[in-house]
């Protein structure tokens, strides 16, 4: 993509941005009751286009490969014998079998799946989680409002850094520079501060510049997210370790409690990476360590929500850049495959245990309820109670919509 | 003049600028384009700094702005430094600078800036950023080869318009291979040529990125749509990026993990963009410029197109430019954001962008000379300060506005105020140059700023914060380990006054004033007296020791913190990199 940052020329800056701080969550005009309503997402994001075959639609004959197909506890759904503990749990899923786009890149899929746009270098769309960000607000526990584990994400395009993902490179692990550096105390930092904030006023005396003023804003957040007793939230270790083990001993697995610890401590968006799924190489042998990890981290995930009564205000969603090919190549590999591909849903407002859409004997082709990536997002807008139709205006004069052209996937609803 | 449809400003700046109109009346004659620039005319009389502060001041004057006052030399200097250089002044230089009385000083340093490796190799930086960005670029990209390429158009200081051709018509391979397997016959390395290889899945995007780049004009709108409020329509924008399908990459080899190719052109746009939904109306079109001019020349064509753009006649190439280098250092420019220029979206005092734009041309495309003009106008001399009156969204540039400084210039005045490269070299990091790319990396991915717009606000994370406040960067910069600035001046004769001297012109690159040196002095003999902090929570106690990253081994030598005085000092570096007068750009 291009270097283009563009800020939203609608936004009311540092001094709205600090007011909806303390305010409870602004919601769009048509919003649904509370109880229908997610106030948190945590996307379980796919890096690379995870086999929609090898997952979460198995085919017979000859593009189906060595994984056997599971009954699940919904009739009639049959999902890969490497998702056991989901498959035990499907009565509270949603499987679109019908999600589709023609985005067969990386990047552009990428982008398209956390926006609903295409890119296009003359404008930087915001994702989804900085529309959630904007409308709902920072959380009060002093966290910000979107994290990313294990991943960069998606970032706020025109919105501003401010609604960007705060992110974690080592889920498990306390955010980078959260503590003091070498040689730092509690006394050390506080004189440091003082002889800065002496720096400051003088700064802001001589140039008057609202820029002073929105750093020293920031240095305040910085400070606070340093001290807020919500920050353990990133810490694991006040986990037991049985449960610590049931999501499994890996970064996603790690990253999906901290995501269940951050959305208890308010936090609205979380995205936990699961990178690898681009297998053009040993596609059956990937897939199946993937699933390993996926597995016991996304079904603990689910179960811890439901424990934490979290489950009913939080939505969980399973996506990726793409499909893959019904055909095996050379390399017992698959390639992208845009044309279908699976999504997931779960959680707040979610219809439970269905299956909506469907792909063709081979998997290659939607022939049923299809489900584009922008309605995709338009249903995630509708779940967490924003208007898919919100829009704004680009810096460059044009509007943009929180789901482009998207319209909410009613069947999907509960 | 031909016509421009301009819709009205919104501070009403239609400006009469009489100083201006005797350069600006003798447009050669052109075809009308059937878009809204007219072409820029050449200058006849002589143009210079004092045509651009007539110019501004008969603005001023009209809108009412006071301007604020004249920036004093140290401000000037470090601000001249970054815009020129990317970086901050050596402390020698800048004693020098602040202590010479003779006149004429300040256009003498942007001379010798200008003139200077540093000018080439920080305009090689600023290109690569805006053409290739930060991100990866998958294994073909060879990112070095381009900037090899951009530092040698610079250091030769090549005009505008040679480097912009360079660019779109570029042949040859986009990477050399290790040493002496280089083929018979080969075309030669042509760094060039890995901006047009980062779009070879995406030719459509060349298109769109170098008409915002090179022209400020947002053609890629139209790729979806006709354009509702310009004249842009969609078979324009097809028409226009048609060239680029002709670009022909063969691959030449894979080294190192680094697939090479050679760029050449094909006569027409090969058969299997026709299977793309989006390319294929752009490989029927017949390859046109933005003002109707036919580009059809068979293997010629992208020539054509880069002939065309960088003629004088071309309306967009030299307004855009002056007006990108405007922004870059005026902190806004006549269109902001910089690569939007479009009737809608008017110039503030187009017939100063003109009239510059039109001297650019005449000086044969020299950035040196537009750089020289700049730097010596009033307006860029003035303080960032509201000593004077101006308009709301200092439009007309009545005070110096902030920028924070982007990743490369921040890493690069930390290293330099800090000269914590030397510090790691002591404890044995092996590699400086790999530890800068490693350091660029982190900065890099955390201060990625937007040059192009103008924001009023601050833009920053609360990430950004926690390192400069946290990190191993500033940490590590700020302490008195043997090879830093800070050892040496603790080492060096003199009592605490002339330390905090010489520690701030190596820092903020000018002197203390009395109340600051009175203060710090009392700081650093006794910091638990001289600063009163507020409580803070007290949580984030006992600091992992190290936490990786490249400076981990710096984070393990004793600085001699513990002796109270060592401590107070590196605080005080410490709260100067962390201070806003450090972090922008005034």
């Amino acid at each position: 993509m291009t270097t283009m940052r563009r800020r939203d020329v609608l936004a009311g800056g540092m001094g709205a941005f600090l007011g909806s701080f303390l305010a409870r969550p602004a919601r769009a005009e048509t919003m649904e009751p509370w109880s229908n309503v997610a106030e948190h997402v945590i996307v379980l994001w796919m890096n690379g286009g995870p086999s929609h075959i090898d997952t979460w639609d198995p085919k017979k004959g000859k593009v189906a490969g060595p994984h056997k197909a599971i009954p699940t506890k919904v009739p009639g759904l049959s999902i890969s014998e490497h998702l056991p503990g989901l498959a035990a749990m499907a009565d509270k899923l949603a499987v679109v079998r019908g999600l589709t786009s023609k985005e067969g890149n990386h990047a552009r899929a990428q982008y398209q799946a956390r926006t609903a746009y295409a890119p296009n270098p003359t404008v930087i769309h915001p994702a989804f989680s900085a529309w959630l960000s904007k409308r709902g607000g920072e959380p009060k526990t002093g966290l910000p409002a979107v994290v990313s584990l294990g991943g960069p994400s998606v970032g706020p395009g025109f919105f501003g850094v401010s609604h960007g993902p705060f992110v974690v490179q080592a889920p498990g692990q306390m955010p980078q520079n959260i503590r003091y550096g070498t040689q730092v105390d509690d006394a050390r930092f506080s004189s440091r501060m003082g002889l800065l904030a002496g720096m400051e006023e003088r700064f802001s005396g001589l140039t008057g510049d609202a820029k002073v003023e929105g750093r020293r804003a920031l240095y305040g957040k910085a400070e606070r997210l340093m001290h807020a007793s919500a920050l353990d939230a990133f810490d694991l270790e006040k986990e037991p370790l049985a449960l610590r083990a049931a999501f499994g001993d890996t970064p996603f697995g790690k990253g999906c409690l901290t995501a269940a610890r951050l959305v208890a401590s308010g936090v609205r968006y979380v995205e936990v990476t699961l990178d690898g799924w681009d297998t053009h190489q040993d596609n059956f042998g990937r897939t199946k360590k993937l699933m390993g990890v996926l597995d016991p981290a996304m079904s603990s995930l689910l179960a811890e929500l439901e424990r934490r009564a979290l489950l009913q205000s939080t939505l969980v969603v399973w996506m990726g850049d793409f499909g893959r090919t019904p055909k095996i190549n050379g390399n017992d590999g698959r390639d992208h495959h845009p044309g279908a591909s699976t999504a997931v849903l779960a959680g707040a407002g979610v219809r439970r245990g269905i299956v909506h859409g469907e792909t063709d004997a081979e998997g290659a082709r939607v022939v049923k309820d299809p489900v584009r990536v922008q309605d995709l997002v338009a249903t995630m807008a509708k779940l967490t109670g924003m208007n898919p139709a919100d829009t704004v205006t680009s810096p460059a004069g044009r509007p943009i919509s929180l789901a482009n052209d998207g319209s909410p996937v009613a069947a999907l609803l509960a | 003049m031909l016509m421009r449809t301009r819709a009205p400003l919104s501070l009403g700046l239609i400006a009469s600028v009489t100083a201006l109109v005797a350069c600006a009346h003798t447009a050669p004659p052109v075809p009308a384009p059937r878009a809204s620039a007219p072409p820029v005319a050449r200058t006849a009389s002589p143009f210079g700094p004092a045509s651009v502060d007539a110019a501004l001041r008969v603005a001023w004057a009209k809108e009412g702005v006071v301007p604020a006052s004249r920036a004093d030399d140290a401000t000037f200097l470090r601000r001249v430094y970054l815009d020129v250089t990317g970086t901050i002044p050596p402390p020698d230089v800048a004693a020098a600078f602040l202590d010479d009385r003779t006149e004429g000083k300040r256009g003498k340093l942007v001379d010798t800036l200008v003139a200077s490796q540093a000018y080439a190799d920080h305009w090689a930086t600023y290109w690569d950023d805006v053409l290739m960005g930060k991100s990866r670029l998958g294994q073909a990209v060879d990112r070095a080869a381009f900037r090899r390429w951009l530092v040698g158009r610079f250091t030769a200081r090549e005009p505008w318009d040679r480097i912009v051709t360079g660019l779109v018509a570029a042949t040859g391979q986009s990477s050399t291979p290790p040493m002496g397997e280089e083929a018979k016959g080969e075309p030669p390395e042509d760094g060039a040529v890995n901006w047009t290889l980062r779009y070879r899945e995406a030719p459509q995007d060349l298109a769109g990125s170098a008409s915002r780049v090179f022209l400020g004009v947002q053609i890629q709108c139209a790729q979806c749509h006709d354009h509702k409020t310009e004249k842009w329509t969609q078979e324009d924008f097809r028409a226009f990026a048609s060239p680029f399908l002709r670009a022909k990459f063969t691959p030449i080899d894979k080294t190192k993990g680094m697939q090479r190719f050679a760029l050449g052109d094909e006569e027409r746009a090969p058969p299997r963009y026709a299977k793309s939904e989006d390319l294929a109306p752009i490989a029927r079109a017949k390859p046109r410029a933005l003002d109707g001019t036919s580009l059809e020349a068979g293997k010629d064509t992208r020539k054509a197109l880069a002939a065309w753009m960088t003629s004088p006649q071309n309306p967009w190439f030299s307004r855009a430019l002056v007006n990108r280098m405007w922004g870059h250092f005026l902190g806004r420019g006549f269109v902001d954001p910089v690569d939007d220029m479009r009737p809608s979206n008017p110039a503030v005092l187009p017939e100063l962008l003109d009239a510059l734009a039109a001297d650019f041309v005449a000086h044969g495309y020299d950035l040196g000379h537009l750089v020289r003009t700049i730097c010596a106008t009033e307006a860029y001399q003035l303080a960032a300060s509201r000593d004077g009156k101006t308009d709301p969204e200092n439009k007309l540039w009545g005070r110096f506005h902030l920028v924070p400084l982007g990743s490369e210039e921040l890493l690069n005045a930390v290293l330099r105020a800090t000269r914590i490269e030397d510090a790691a070299a002591r404890v044995g990091l092996p590699n400086v140059e790999q530890l800068r790319v490693q350091l660029e990396r982190q900065v890099g991915f955390l201060f990625d700023v937007d040059e192009e717009d103008d924001t009023p606000d601050y833009e920053g994370t609360v990430s950004q914060a926690l390192a400069l406040l946290n990190g191993g960067l500033v940490g590590n910069g700020a302490r008195a380990v043997p090879g830093s600035a800070l050892a040496d001046a603790l080492a060096a004769p003199g009592d605490d006054a002339a330390r905090i001297e010489r520690l701030a012109l190596q820092v903020l690159s000018r002197r203390p004033t009395p109340s600051e040196k009175e203060a710090w002095v009392a700081y650093v003999r006794d910091p638990q007296r001289a600063s009163a902090p507020p409580p803070t929570g007290g949580r984030p106690g006992n600091p992992k020791k190290g936490g990786g990253g490249p400076l981990a081994k710096l984070d393990r030598k004793p600085s001699g913190a513990a002796e109270p005085r060592r401590a107070a000092y590196e605080d005080l570096v410490w709260a100067w990199l962390n201070s806003s007068e450090f972090v922008f750009n005034h």
